[in-house]
């Protein structure tokens, strides 16, 4: 652990000058009359209330100031096979619990590695006793946030994958369990391939099974054939076809010409807001974002080590670079869903069998993509039921990381 | 004709020094080593070199001039059912020769009325004689260049169509032609469905037609099913395929979240280059693009009355317009299509005739979407062959419009 550095954000006062600059001189667009709200894309009453807080009221280095008391972080070399030495800069709290369960969180896009921000205080009160306790680590993944910039093409998810799999090995956990959404919980499933042993289990709130066919899974396939959609799964089902027909421009656009939309991310931060503020929109479930909320998220790209460009770049290598073992193979991590009904892709319950043995399955009645940030309690409670001692999971990352005081609960 | 009015482009000087600002300002993105170029958009160097022209060289009031003087420019107000009067910008030349056939040029996306620069003075002097002359207008679509802005939903191609036929019969053109690609192909094949009566042929780059079924095109299905298909063909739906797999990223987001793309287009004039500069370079077959036609280009946009956001709204429009579906349908209309092997969608030459009459045909050797600005003595070739006398449209606009002063035909 001997190259593990603390670290403390602080953006250098040129970018927060530039920024200053840039939002003295912005030209916005005129708006479509009478279209209903969101429809096209970010209103301009929005547009603009955003914009007036970002140019009077918010003061970066406050957000900087409070991230760095509430989140310790530090940064460390990882060197990741075929790419290179990167500075991986992370969130690491322990807990007071020595026996904590190791929690790797992993962010996705548009959001970043304060994610973990509300989680983290409800993790840190497990006791040992009554309630699991976590040790959290919350990196920026590479090409985000305080991390490194890849700068090689072909950095993949599996890239990712080995990435944060040697950061947490590095932190002496041999052991540990998954949370990811989004990008997160696509390297998580390509983690769970890669590093089955070191895996003890996965909860992801986002996931995209494959449909069970009669040739690839000849008794799941039978089991759908015969077992009727839930209310809930059929419900579910509308979300993808709304998601890719109304909401996935950005993706195909990142994911085929990310260089282009990156002059537009770099030099307009009301660009970037906007990219941004739409899908903090979009994919929440009447989430009330604040002003500051919104511009700690946004600057966090704008600000980031690694540009605001970088971050579209996995979607390019994700198109284009195949996995050696993708995400949606199978894999006996044990699989556990926290499901939103605001998700992006809610497919039917059966289908993630295909992805391992589900042994956690939990519905909730509201909430969106952004699991952690919006319904922290009710993730917290997911990990806690999952991985506690009465859950599925009970002691799955060994010896002395149940999560308890006592190791004689483990019910090993 | 009495509110047409002569039009010469003159940017308010606030707009450039608002440019000149914000080029002084700009921060570029870094990017990826050993990338091939333009496969992950604009390259780096390409970027830098157009905005260091731009930044240092570019004198707008230069094309300013040149545009004014070399095409002559007017306004008028059209009415359009459901949006009231909006005024429209247009270029509008007439031929020496008198019975020149009125054509109605029309540009599209990332394009301006200035694609129809370099075809107007060759089709304007035809001399009636040998070759047919034409009157040329070539308009501003609505909410694009110096034509107005619409302000409520729901502008789609059928207003576009309806706004660009009563330009030409203001005009005075009961019988018209039409040369269209992009946006402009769309709007040519849903005037074709509205004003029959009005249009005597069409001549297209871009043509999407639908594939025949069973159903609906018994006879030319069995033709289609025993026709195998040409070496052009096959390479233009692999062409085809390429452009739909790594080049519609743009058509996705301006197709469901214009007004979210329009903050960045707006506010950063790098970011709207490099929006518009990949399309140039992409759908193009190699065309040397100096850096005074790209910024004659993106300046358009970026000066424009609508505002550059503005353009978005049409893919949209049609995409959430149940009858935009319309312009594959077929038209008497006869049809011609001038095919250039680096445009973006080449589908069979059989699947057209699910539109109409495929009079005219020519493949070219080269060339892409921008087929006036990069083959205009191609496309002026075509357009003479198919309107012009021996050809397969002749005299399709009536006895006074044939193009040939002498009422002498064939």
């Amino acid at each position: 652990m001997a190259d593990v550095r603390p670290y403390e954000i602080n953006v250098p006062e040129e970018k927060i000058a530039r920024l200053k600059q840039k939002l003295a001189m912005v030209d916005l667009p005129p708006e479509v009359e009478g279209v209903t709200p969101w429809d096209r894309g970010v209103p301009l009453a929005d547009a603009k209330r955003i914009l007036e807080h970002w140019t009077t009221e918010y003061d970066w280095r406050r957000t900087e100031a409070k991230l760095n008391n509430d989140m310790p972080q530090f940064e460390t070399d990882i060197t990741v096979d075929g790419f290179g030495t990167y500075a991986v800069h992370f969130v690491h709290q322990h807990s007071k619990v020595k026996s904590a369960i190791p929690l790797l969180f992993l962010h996705g896009w548009p959001g970043n590695f304060t994610e973990a921000q509300k989680i983290l205080p409800l993790l840190m009160s497990g006791n040992g006793k009554d309630t699991p306790a976590f040790h959290v680590v919350s990196p920026s993944l590479i090409d985000y946030g305080f991390s490194d910039r890849s700068a090689k093409k072909g950095f993949n998810v599996t890239a990712h994958a080995q990435t944060y799999h040697k950061l947490m090995q590095k932190l002496g956990y041999e052991k540990y369990v998954v949370q990811g959404g989004d990008l997160g919980s696509f390297i998580a499933r390509v983690m769970v391939q890669h590093y089955q042993s070191s895996i003890g289990g996965h909860l992801l709130n986002l996931a995209t099974p494959r449909k069970p066919t009669a040739e690839q899974d000849p008794e799941l396939y039978e089991k759908v054939q015969n077992t009727e959609l839930s209310e809930e799964e059929k419900e579910g089902l509308k979300q993808h076809p709304h998601f890719a027909s109304e909401g996935a421009g950005y993706h195909k656009l990142q994911s085929t010409k990310p260089q282009t939309i990156g002059y537009s991310m770099a030099d307009s931060p009301m660009g970037l807001m906007t990219w941004i503020l739409e899908k903090l929109h979009d994919w929440t479930d009447s989430y009330p974002w604040t002003e500051e909320e919104v511009l700690q998220w946004v600057c966090i790209y704008y600000f980031s080590k690694p540009g605001p460009n970088a971050t579209q770049h996995i979607y390019y290598e994700s198109t284009h670079t195949p996995h050696e073992k993708p995400g949606t193979n199978y894999s006996p991590v044990p699989l556990g869903i926290s499901r939103f009904p605001k998700e992006l892709t809610l497919l039917p319950k059966l289908w993630h069998e295909t992805l391992g043995p589900l042994v956690f399955w939990s519905v909730h009645g509201n909430g969106g993509h952004f699991a952690a940030w919006e319904k922290p309690k009710e993730l917290a409670d997911y990990l806690r039921k999952m991985f506690g001692k009465e859950g599925p999971c009970a002691a799955c990352c060994g010896k002395g990381r149940s999560g308890y005081e006592d190791e004689a609960v483990s019910k090993l | 004709m009495t509110d047409i009015h002569p039009f010469k482009i003159n940017i308010p000087q606030a707009k450039l020094d608002r440019l000149t600002q914000k080029l002084a300002l700009v921060d570029l993105p870094p990017e990826i080593e050993g990338i091939e170029p333009w496969a992950r958009g604009v390259p780096l160097t390409d970027l830098k070199r157009v905005l260091k022209y731009w930044t240092a060289k570019y004198d707008w009031r230069k094309t300013e001039a040149k545009l004014n003087n070399d095409l002559p420019q007017f306004t008028t107000n059209i009415q359009v059912d459901g949006f009231g009067s909006l005024n429209m910008h247009f270029v509008h030349q007439q031929s020496k020769a008198n019975n020149a056939i009125p054509l109605l040029f029309i540009h599209g996306w990332p394009g301006n009325f200035t694609e129809v620069e370099k075809i107007l003075p060759l089709l304007v002097s035809g001399d009636g004689v040998d070759t047919p002359a034409f009157h040329v207008v070539s308009p501003s679509l609505i909410n694009f260049g110096f034509s107005d802005r619409v302000t409520k939903p729901g502008f789609s191609l059928r207003q576009h169509a309806e706004s660009c036929h009563k330009l030409m019969q203001k005009l005075g053109y009961e019988k018209y032609v039409i040369q269209g690609g992009d946006l402009g192909s769309f709007v040519a094949r849903t005037m074709v469905q509205h004003y029959q009566p009005a249009i005597g042929g069409h001549l297209l780059n871009l043509c999407i037609p639908r594939a025949p079924t069973k159903d609906r095109d018994p006879e030319l299905w069995e033709k289609v099913q025993s026709t195998p298909l040409t070496d052009e063909e096959k390479k233009g739906l692999e062409r085809s395929k390429q452009v739909q797999t790594e080049g519609m990223g743009y058509y996705r987001v301006q197709e469901t979240k214009p007004q979210t793309i329009g903050y960045s287009m707006a506010d950063s004039p790098v970011g709207l280059l490099a929006w518009i500069y990949e399309k140039l370079h992409d759908w193009t077959d190699d065309y040397p693009w100096t850096e005074e036609e790209i910024l004659q280009w993106v300046c358009i946009y970026y000066f424009s009355v609508p505002g550059p956001n503005a353009t978005q709204h049409i893919y949209y429009e049609s995409t959430h317009d149940p009858a935009s579906g319309t312009f594959q349908n077929y038209s008497p209309v006869p049809l011609g299509v001038s095919r250039y092997p680096k445009e973006l969608t080449l589908l069979p030459r059989l699947h057209h005739e699910t539109m109409g009459p495929v009079v005219f045909w020519n493949l070219h050797e080269s060339g892409g979407h921008f087929a006036a600005n990069e083959k205009p003595e191609d496309i002026v070739q075509d357009l003479r062959t198919m309107f012009g006398k021996g050809g397969p449209a002749e005299g399709c606009c009536g006895p006074d419009r044939k193009g040939y002063s002498n009422s002498a035909s064939s």
